[in-house]
Order: structure tokens, then sequence, then C-alpha cells
């Protein structure tokens, strides 16, 4: 607090201004008094532009505390729910050390993470049927290229269709099993007899490298076998239709029928790896 | 001269943020006056004399735009302004009670004038109760005093940094 020098001229100047605030009231109406009014409001009043700018910008500056305000208490929300999430995020990675170890502890085989992308075919020439589609989804659903592709049929049974040779963000192209370029390991189902099953272009699958003295017969079911490096062994992927009667020394041929041209193709799944939580 | 600029300064900024604000932060009518607070401030901090003539200088421009009884804000400004410098000398100002005490006082004395004012020059429709204790009245007393603790413990850190620097 600041201690005044001359106490005396303080009370002096105070009644000097009470004295002119009480004639400046009774006698508000005098002309003179009027003449004074409009003086300092000419002065003090800005000019319509002026009072319109600050007018603008008063509510301008209103608005801008009123959206950071509501900004803040949208983070604020977002940060509660971001620290509940990395609280969950820490104990399911936790629980799944957990689970790992005792996985580890009782020599249970781990199951692999796997999603499933379910996909509508999009483009399917007619003159190049058996040999490619384009899907509906792409990179940005987690396809990429030699991702293997089946179809569903209707007893629920998965059997191999093609794989991803060519990824976009949102379209993938698929080459089919029966594609000319494409071969697949496969096995006869319950006979334990490898060979290669070769795209033709068509409808059918040509078997080659089946040992000549191995027990083939029409209606066999063929599979995929473990050797092959992008569908999951035992996938199912045709009957056989007939088999190659002429004298061979080494190997013997077959023809089969695609199973997933049973149905109609028009939806198929794909089984993408499943990117592990950090 | 720097500090003549100053004081310009804050003059300037409280009567923008009086005129101009107090529409926005108007509730049922009623908004805090800021610039008793500005009075009570300068009477706690810089005593009665510089209280008395800001209170005077503030009243003339709002008595200036408003449509009342000219002269009716330069008389209550000053004096609110004299009285809190006169009895900030005899309390501890630097307590936030002390602080809080003296805004309910010069609110008391403020709002108080108006009504008796008012009532005195008013075509007589309304007894003197009746000006004092109305609604908008209460409101605009209870803003202020609510408005006022804050803002004075800012002005108090404000004040107490530049002194440092």
């Amino acid at each position: 607090m600041r201690n005044e020098k001359n106490p005396r001229h303080t009370n002096i100047i105070f009644i000097i201004i009470v004295l002119v605030s009480l004639i400046t009231i009774f006698l508000r109406a005098t002309p003179a008094i009027s003449l004074v009014k409009k003086f300092i409001y000419y002065l003090a009043y800005p000019s319509v532009s002026t009072a319109h700018q600050i007018f603008l910008h008063t509510g301008d500056f209103a608005e801008s505390i009123k959206s950071y305000v509501s900004i803040s208490q949208e983070n604020l929300t977002y940060r509660r729910i971001n620290q509940e999430l990395s609280s969950k995020l820490y104990n399911y990675n936790q629980m799944k050390r957990e689970y790992d170890s005792l996985m580890d502890a009782l020599q249970i085989p781990r199951s692999e993470y796997k999603a499933i992308v379910f996909a509508r075919i999009s483009i399917r020439e007619p003159s190049e049927w058996y040999q490619w589609f384009i899907l509906d989804k792409g990179a940005a659903d987690g396809l990429e290229n030699d991702l293997p592709v089946f179809m569903l049929m209707k007893n629920g049974v998965m059997c191999a269709v093609g794989s991803i040779v060519e990824t976009y963000e949102h379209s993938a192209k698929v080459v089919l099993i029966t594609n000319l370029f494409s071969a697949v390991p496969v096995r006869i189902r319950g006979k334990n007899i490898n060979s290669l099953a070769e795209g033709m272009n068509s409808i059918g699958l040509k078997i080659t490298y089946i040992p000549f003295n191995a027990d083939v017969a029409v209606g066999d079911v063929i599979e995929v076998s473990p050797l092959s490096a992008i569908f999951p062994p035992g996938t199912l992927v045709g009957v056989i239709k007939s088999v190659s009667t002429a004298p061979s020394t080494d190997f013997k041929t077959a023809l089969a029928d695609v199973v997933f041209d049973k149905n109609i193709v028009n939806q198929v799944i794909v089984i993408v790896g499943q990117k592990e939580l950090l | 001269m720097k500090k003549t600029f100053y004081l310009i300064f804050v003059f300037i900024l409280i009567s923008i943020l009086q005129f101009f604000f107090g529409n926005y932060l108007s509730l049922w009518g009623g908004y805090p006056n800021f610039i008793l607070i500005a009075i009570v401030y300068l009477g706690i901090t810089r005593g009665r004399l510089d209280a008395a003539i800001a209170g005077f200088l503030f009243g003339i421009v709002w008595d200036v735009f408003s449509t009342d009884v000219f002269g009716m804000r330069m008389l209550l400004f000053s004096t609110t302004g004299y009285f809190i410098g006169v009895l900030s000398k005899t309390i501890d100002t630097d307590q936030p009670y002390s602080q809080t005490i003296i805004m309910v006082f010069a609110s008391i004395i403020y709002f108080l004038g108006i009504s008796v004012i008012l009532f005195l020059f008013s075509d007589g429709r309304e007894t003197l109760l009746q000006a004092i204790f109305n609604w908008k009245n209460f409101i605009c007393f209870f803003a202020t005093v609510i408005v006022a603790i804050p803002a004075l413990l800012f002005l108090k850190i404000i004040n107490r940094y530049l002194k440092e620097r």
C-alpha cells in the first residue's frame, strides 16, 4: 500500500471530485452540462467502423474462447479414454505373457493368431474365367500378395481358390489354381500320395507326378500337401475325374475337377496374419 | 512516461472489458462490474487518491455512454475508491478474505448508492425498498463479488511478477 505524502491535498481533491459530481448530477439537464457530455461522448466513442470492428472481433474472441474450452474438454475426455485403453492393453499384454508362459510350461502347441477377411468378387472376365478375378478388398483391409484365397462351401468346409498376386489400396487380383501358371503341391487324401496340381485355364486340374504304381482312383479327394508355401495343409482342392492309363515308367497323370467351381463363386475368404499388439 | 502509458492501457482495457464484454457475460440481465473491481484494486494497492481519481474518470466514461442520471457513477466510483483506500489502511489487505470483505463492502456502497440516486431522481412509481432490493441489483452484486475474488488474486500475481522483473 502506498502512503500518501500530503493527506490534506488528497482530501481537497476528493472534495472537489465529489462537488463536481454533485453539480453534474443536479445540473445535468442544463445546456452546458449536456454540451460537456456530448463533447466527452464525441471524444470517447469510437468511429462507426472502429465500433463495428470491436463488436466483430469481440464476437470472434468469445467464439474462440468457447471453442478453446470445448476442445480442452474433449481433450480431457480423450486423455481419460486413452488412459483406460492403455491400462487395458497393459493388462492384455500381461495376460498374454502369462498365457504364453503356461503354454510353454505345459508344452501345448500354440494356435496361430489369424484374422479372416470376407471379400466379394468385383471383376471376373468371362474370357479368362478360370485365370483370375479382382476382389473388392485390398491393402487397406490387411490383404497382401501371396495370401491364400478360399471359398466356404455349403457344408462349412473351406476349399482352395487361388492366391493374391497384386494388391492395391481397395482391391486385389487373385490368380486361380486353375490358371495355367498355377501349380499347387497336393496329396491324395488318405493315401499319402504326393503330387502336383497344375492349372489348365479350364474347369479341371492336371495332377502330375503321381508315382506310376500309386493306387489312385476316380473319386479320390485331392487336398493341399504340407509342401505348399501358400495354402495350409489339408485344404480341399478337387476330386479325381480320370486317371491316365498310358504306360509310363516313372509317373502317371490324372485329371481332377476343382471343388470351388461347384458353387457360385461370389464371395471368398482371405486369411490374413493378425499383427501382434505392442 | 512508461507508467502513464501503462495506466492508459489498463484504463482502456477495463473499459473494453466492461462495455463490450458485459453483453457476453450477462446472466439474467446482470453482469460483473469490472470497473468496480479495478477501483477496489487501486484503492488497496495505490491508495485513496488514485482510486478516487480513477473512479471519477471511469465514472465519466460510463455516464457518457449511459442514459441514467449523468454524474451518478462519477460520484459513486470516486467515493467508493476513496473509502476503500481509507479502509485498506486499517486492515491487512494481503489476505484473500480481507479482500473479499472489502469487495463486499465496496459493492454494497456502490449498489446501494445507485439504487438511492435512481430512486431520488425517479418518477416515484416505486418505493426506496423496491429500488434497493431488486433482482438485477442482487445478480450484479453477487456476480461482481464472485468474479472479484479470482480477479484480485490474478492482479496480485501479475503485480508481484511485474515488481520482480
